[in-house]
């Protein structure tokens, strides 16, 4: 069998091996059920006496919604030190003259981020048990928020790992990759908000108007009148 | 054959020459001492040697390979140990130096005993189960010396090794050093403890302002200080009179004296030198002993540095 790369070994061994790390999978298992049975707990009290399993698709919605905030908050913070701490610890000059390369340092460190936090979501799957304890939901769409969540991961990490190899200080990479993060997952949110309330007037407008003119034409020109 | 040539190199941060037409050649083999003020710009030649840094000018080859062209070669040929370094948290000291052995591809097989190898030569053999971190740092530094070591390197680049270490643990060091010389390895080794250094290294390299001031044997850098050589006297008494009478000889450039003995710094040859002794003894003294002092490197580097700037 071929060797795994040695900085990925190392990092997962000290990730693995340390106290804080099972400190955060604890921290998060309590963070994600926490909300979870809270919001439960909200619902039941709203309703005449009993959960309604009509809402069990409500519960999916919020543990997922809970999930990405999450996932958001730890990636950043796991992987936006993994080079410029290196560089802080001045561990970094040392290993740029041994044998590996670059790309496969970094591409260790991604490695190491992504299977610590993809252990944290398998972590949270039994808490999904609540969603099918009241039926409702389909298990192919369980394991689609779960691709997703695997492929946002994936993201956030890159983008830590990239902010960290381009700034020379952590917390200057730190602050940009929550930056960057926050962005990709509120900021799209509203520019979608934004980009579908222009399209509602639009719609208005060209009903009135009987306007030929390609939708996204006038969306564009709309945005850059104003 | 050299195990590195420099030539000509040139590096600037802004408008500050760090290092400005610095030539060096380094014999295989051979222990070069690199002595020079604080930011005389050796850690500078030090990493651009180790290929972390890149030069504004000039080249630079280590056994054989460019720098710029062949960096990977370079890297499998070099031992580098920076002036500041950290070590990573929660790794045993056998897994850190298996880590660097992994890290320069040997095979896993051969790792274990690398490393006891390894440990046992900068004794730390029984720190083996320790975690790194929690290492004293003079330990950290024997450490990062066995870890320079691991893939065998012909050359190896030390960057002040020294500093925070134990009297002990200096000479421990000193031993590694010498035991490398033995396995015919060539060494570059910066340090401001130049007494210590003039008793390891074959060779003594002063930079100072980016540029080479001085290169040579300890004996050769130690006695070029433009000519002038330091006479000590021995007489029995008169003591002032000597002094005063010293002040008018020629060639003389300073003069000073404790109870019993005088201090010359004296310009002129061998010749002359036997003049002044014959002078002297004219004079009435009783002249118990009369000698040239071997310059120290510490005087020498004195002397040097001063020159420039
Ligand atoms: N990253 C940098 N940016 C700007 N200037 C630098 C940088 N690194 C070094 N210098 C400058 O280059 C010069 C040489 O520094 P260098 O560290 O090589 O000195 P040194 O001989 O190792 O000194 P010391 O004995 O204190 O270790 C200094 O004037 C320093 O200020
Ligand atoms: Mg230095």
């Amino acid at each position: 069998m071929k060797e795994l790369n040695p900085v990925l070994l190392k990092e997962l061994r000290q990730r693995f091996r340390s106290y804080r790390s099972s400190l955060v999978v604890l921290l998060y298992l309590l963070v994600l059920g926490g909300f979870s049975l809270g919001f439960i707990y909200l619902n039941w009290r709203g309703s005449p006496g009993f959960f309604q399993p009509g809402s069990s698709r409500e519960i999916f919605i919020v543990l997922s919604m809970a999930q990405l905030g999450l996932l958001a908050f730890v990636v950043p913070g796991l992987t936006a030190g993994v080079i410029s701490g290196e560089r802080e610890r001045q561990t970094l000059n040392v290993l740029l003259t041994t044998d590996l390369n670059p790309l496969s340092i970094v591409t260790s460190k991604l490695v190491s981020a992504c299977s610590f936090t993809a252990l944290l979501l398998f972590a949270t799957l039994p808490l999904y048990s609540l969603v099918f304890m009241y039926g409702g939901m389909a298990p192919g769409q369980i394991m689609g928020v779960l691709g997703f969540f695997l492929i946002s991961m994936f993201l956030f990490a890159a983008i830590g790992v990239a902010c960290s190899t381009y700034f020379k200080r952590t917390g200057v990479s730190t602050v940009s990759t929550y930056g960057i993060v926050f962005f990709i997952v509120a900021g799209t949110g509203f520019l979608a908000a934004f980009i579908y309330q222009l399209y509602q007037y639009q719609a208005r407008i060209s009903m009135l108007n009987m306007l030929e003119t390609p939708m996204v034409v006038q969306i564009l020109q709309d945005v850059t009148r104003c | 054959m050299n195990a590195v040539e420099i030539n000509n190199l040139t590096k600037i941060y802004g408008t500050n020459y760090a290092l400005q037409g610095f030539n060096l050649n380094i014999e295989a083999g051979k222990v070069y001492g690199l002595i020079g003020p604080n930011g005389a710009g050796k850690t500078t030649a030090m990493s651009i040697m180790a290929t972390l840094l890149a030069p504004d000018g000039g080249a630079v080859s280590v056994a054989g390979f460019d720098v710029l062209k062949e960096p990977a070669s370079v890297r499998r040929a070099i031992g580098y140990m920076p002036d500041f370094f950290g070590v990573y948290d929660g790794l045993k000291a056998t897994e850190y130096l298996e880590f660097y052995a992994a890290a320069y591809r040997i095979p896993a097989k051969q790792r274990p005993q690398l490393t006891r190898d390894l440990l046992e030569l900068v004794n730390l053999s029984e720190k083996a189960d320790c975690y790194v971190d929690l290492l004293s740092r003079g330990m950290k530094q024997r450490l990062a010396m066995a870890r320079c070591l691991v893939h065998d390197p012909t050359v190896l680049i030390l960057d002040e090794p020294a500093s925070g270490l134990d009297p002990r643990a200096r000479a421990e060091m000193k031993e590694v050093v010498r035991q490398l010389k033995r396995m015919n390895k060539t060494v570059l080794i910066s340090s401001h403890i130049l007494p210590e250094l003039a008793e390891m290294c074959d060779n003594i390299t002063i930079l100072e302002q980016g540029r080479l001031v001085a290169n040579g044997t300890v004996e050769e850098v130690t006695a070029s200080r433009q000519g002038v050589r330091v006479l000590k006297v021995y007489v029995t008494d008169r003591l002032p009179e000597l002094l005063d009478f010293l002040h008018e000889q020629p060639n003389i450039v300073n003069v000073d004296g404790d109870p019993g003995w005088a201090r010359i710094s004296f310009a002129g040859d061998k010749a002359a030198q036997g003049n002044l002794l014959r002078d002297i003894m004219e004079g009435g003294w009783t002249v118990l002993e009369f000698a040239e002092v071997k310059g120290n490197l510490e005087d020498a580097f004195m002397a040097v540095t001063g020159e420039v700037g």
